[in-house]
């Protein structure tokens, strides 16, 4: 599983019930933007058959996608503070700029989870103000 | 195309950069050693770095596309090898234990052919090309930052 991508995050977020598993098998956060616009250019069903039907939406898709980001970023930060642990017990086996590379992912890896989590909560919050 | 690809990228040249820095250390540490393991003094180390790559590195017309090579992933140090072509340095010391016993050379102490002038210019190239890579990443980190920014 590779890091979170920011646009398929923000797809799923705008668009939720165009979103079937295809589009998120893999693709790079620019060409997942093109293919959710033109789903059919790549993999186009035979001529004839119909295309097949997205799955049921699940309630729950943001909220385990939110759990799973938060998971991953909490992975993020353990490794740092291994790292840091590893550096101040062994410090002729670590490189410093690892530890320092290692912060800076859990860093941006919270940061892009804190932005969703802001603009789902926001969101939220100008729909119930809404008047 | 990841949002961490430059970091890892920057990273190899940091880890690699570090590495040069480490055997120039030992150069310097080492001018003046007159006695190795394999025989006669000390002989200066270059590293030999080479591209870090997950694509094949051989061409061929018959490659796929998905195949050829693209962006690399960084740099690799490829060899750390012995300097065998800068001649070793003669100095007069007949009194040396490590002294030249029999020959034209007789009397004389071969020294490493470190230079210590141009190993701290190394150094100086080294110190900076860390720099440069670590300069890399506070520019990925702002872009990013700056992504994220966008819209509020």
């Amino acid at each position: 599983m590779g890091p979170i991508r920011f646009n398929q995050i923000a797809q799923r977020l705008v668009e939720p019930r165009r979103t079937h598993p295809a589009h998120m098998a893999g693709g790079t956060g620019v060409s997942g933007t093109a293919r959710g616009a033109a789903p059919n250019a790549s993999g186009a069903p035979p001529a004839g058959a119909s295309p097949a039907e997205p799955p049921p939406v699940r309630a729950d898709r943001f909220g385990t996608m939110i759990a799973q980001a938060v998971g991953r970023v909490s992975d993020g930060q353990l490794s740092a503070d291994a790292f840091f642990e590893r550096m101040l017990t062994h410090p002729d086996e670590v490189e410093p700029h690892d530890v320092s590379i290692a912060m800076a992912r859990a860093e941006m890896s919270l940061n892009l989870t804190k932005t969703v989590v802001d603009r789902a909560v926001k969101a939220y919050t100008d729909i119930t103000t809404m008047r | 195309m990841g949002l961490f690809t430059t970091i890892n990228t920057a990273a190899s040249g940091l880890t690699a950069e570090r590495l040069r820095l480490d055997v120039i250390s030992d150069n310097i540490a080492n001018a003046n050693t007159t006695r190795t393991a394999e025989g006669g003094p000390y002989r200066r180390s270059r590293v030999i770095f080479r591209p870090r790559t997950d694509q094949p590195y051989w061409r061929s017309p018959f490659l796929p596309e998905a195949l050829r090579n693209k962006i690399g992933s960084g740099v690799r140090v490829s060899a750390i090898e012995k300097d065998r072509d800068a001649e070793l340095v003669l100095k007069w010391d007949p009194t040396h234990p490590d002294a030249v016993k029999t020959g034209p050379k007789t009397g004389y102490v071969e020294l490493p052919n470190v230079n210590v002038v141009s190993e701290m210019v190394d150094m100086i190239s080294a110190s900076r090309a860390y720099e440069a890579n670590a300069a890399v990443i506070d520019g990925s980190k702002s872009m990013f930052r700056r992504a994220l920014e966008i819209g509020r």
